[in-house]
């Protein structure tokens, strides 16, 4: 066996053939859609990596037999937040058959030291508080330790330590989406009376139409 | 029980029967829908092809088949050959997690089928299930939207931002609406779902008001009449299907039928119990698992017709009508409805209510 990319790795080592092979191939898929994502010039085929990546992170959740997490990750991630992303993009600069980025050389530095920097972060930070960790993978119904590394995790188990043991960092972080969302409100509303009721269609249909319209010329 | 060939075989008997199964009653349906609607219309409906016209949808299909497909010039490659397969895979792939039946155990004894081999009528029996088929409806969004921006077209472009706003906000009410269900059965298995609703305790009459926002939610997901504004013919040609021809378009034909098929099994499942039915009480006979499969399916069929009746009944709604009921009403009555569900389940579980409302 052959040390696989991927953050699954000290886990697995010296465990199970299956899941390391799994681990490596996962581990490929996201570095290729990764390295696709950030080299593309078009929009739409970086959010198409984007879910690929985000899938491989959801299929590392479920090699690591975290169910319910992998398949929230789906819904949450792929269904919704790349999703909204797009949409984004399609009422903003949707020309058709060509969505180009051109984010300046600045920019593409800072954001390359940004993601050498929390890589550096996550991973001492896993390999100091995991590095030496081991899964105990339960079969049937055996009760589950409190605080135990256990595989497969159930939804159960979950929610246990998500609302009762670290419940206060959860109400935080709902707090900062609480604030996220205010703001969101804050900029998008526009205090003008006179398109009160359809407000949710028309001011982005325009904006489509005028896209559409600058589109079809070229 | 332990992982063999027979194990292997079950399994791939299993995934060849639901396929069957599903195919037959798309293929029914799609030919159903238009006598339906004909009946209702006072037409007569196609009824060349075979008996009554039951093979209207297989000359259709053939039809299709053969069809040249057409690629425009002006598409992008990747995203207008991703979509129609990103439309039919999630669709075929939520089917996983119907429980068409109870399972049954071959060859073994006693209740956990020491020395033989369960057979679950349904495809995987996850634990997580619903999330499962939440994911699964997730990620056909992505169908319309990216079919509406590879195509490289206006009408299609359109119809792809009207099924994404669509489909996020409809997301959001189906899943709140399955979230009562998940709370008052206990679990996220499907199964288990089916199980809680045994000896007639069907979750539609207490949770009625999800039943009717899920079915609601269900027609928008579908992208169904009366919300089929993503491919409204009268406004945009075909919306976000416009482009494609032949098997590409059979591929989201396909997808939006078997879609409707999983849907309303799984509006069964949640709401009208299941495979449980009135004659074979709790395995009490051999044939139960067959009954429980005829119960099942014969649900699902009724639920299809009123797919069908509101299709011809129900004129289209408008944009801002269609974000104001799942912003307005749908979501916050669901969220509302969830608090309640939550408090009675607790209440029934702990028999405490002042300290569950907050009182000492």
């Amino acid at each position: 066996m052959s040390a696989p990319a991927g953050q699954a790795v000290p886990l697995l080592l010296g465990l199970a053939i299956g899941p390391t092979i799994a681990a490596v191939v996962i581990g490929i898929v996201m570095v290729v859609a990764g390295i696709r994502l950030v080299t593309t010039d078009n929009v739409v085929h970086a959010a198409i990596s984007l879910m690929g990546v985000l899938a491989g992170v959801a299929a590392t959740f479920m090699l690591l037999g975290a169910e319910f997490l992998g398949w929230t990750q789906v819904l949450v991630y792929i269904g919704a937040i790349v999703v909204l992303f797009l949409f984004g993009v399609m009422l903003t600069r949707a020309r058709l058959g060509e969505a180009d980025l051109d984010a300046p050389v600045a920019q593409r530095w800072a954001a390359a030291g940004t993601a050498v920097l929390v890589f550096g972060l996550l991973t001492t930070v896993f390999v100091k508080v995991f590095g030496s960790a081991e899964i105990t993978v339960v079969t049937g119904q055996a009760p589950r330790e409190p605080g135990a590394l256990t595989s497969p995790t159930t939804a159960a188990d979950l929610a246990h330590d998500l609302f009762r043991d670290w419940v206060l960092p959860f109400e935080a972080v709902s707090l900062v989406l609480l604030a996220a969302l205010i703001g969101a409100i804050v900029l998008a509303r526009r205090d003008d009376r006179e398109h009160t009721r359809p407000r949710v269609a028309r001011p982005e249909i325009e904006v489509i139409d005028e896209e559409i319209g600058r589109g079809g010329e070229t | 029980m332990e992982f063999d060939g027979w194990t292997a075989l079950i399994g791939t008997g299993t995934v060849v029967a639901v396929f069957v199964v599903v195919m037959l009653m798309v293929i029914l349906a799609v030919w159903a829908e238009r006598r339906v609607a004909a009946v209702m219309q006072t037409r007569i409906g196609p009824n060349r092809a075979g008996p009554f016209g039951l093979l209207q949808t297989i000359a259709d299909g053939i039809k299709l088949l053969m069809k040249e497909s057409i690629t425009p010039r002006q598409v992008d490659r990747l995203v207008y050959e991703l979509a129609p397969l990103l439309a039919v895979l999630p669709a075929f792939l939520a089917l996983a997690i119907v429980p068409f039946g109870p399972g049954f155990c071959i060859g073994g004894q006693g209740t956990d089928c020491s020395g033989g081999y369960f057979v679950d009528m349904q495809i995987a029996n996850l634990n997580v299930g619903v999330l499962w088929f939440l994911s699964m409806s997730a990620i056909g969004v992505y169908a319309a939207l990216l079919a509406g921006w590879g195509s490289g077209s206006k009408y299609p472009l359109l119809g792809g931002v009207r099924a994404s706003a669509q489909v996020i906000s409809y997301e959001a009410a189906l899943s709140l609406s399955v979230v009562p269900v998940v709370v008052a059965a206990g679990t996220l298995d499907t199964q288990g779902i089916v199980l809680a609703q045994s000896q007639y305790r069907w979750f539609l009459l207490p949770l009625f008001i999800p039943a009717l926002f899920f079915f609601v939610a269900a027609l928008a997901e579908t992208n169904r009449p009366p919300f089929d504004l993503v491919e409204a013919e009268s406004e945009l040609v075909g919306g976000f299907h416009t482009e494609y021809s032949g098997v590409r378009f059979m591929l989201f034909f396909l997808a939006e039928y078997v879609n409707v098929v999983t849907i309303s099994a799984l509006f069964v499942t949640f709401f009208l119990g299941g495979w449980t039915g009135p004659y074979p009480v709790a395995g009490s006979v051999n044939w139960a698992p067959l009954f429980g499969a005829i119960w099942f399916l014969a649900k699902t069929v009724c639920i299809i017709g009123i797919f069908f009746w509101l299709r011809v009944t129900l004129p289209r709604l408008r944009y801002d009508q269609l974000m104001a009921l799942c912003w307005k009403r749908l979501i916050p009555i669901n969220l509302v409805y969830l608090m309640a569900v939550a408090v009675w389940v607790a209440y029934q579980a702990t028999g405490d209510l002042p300290r569950l409302v907050g009182g000492g």
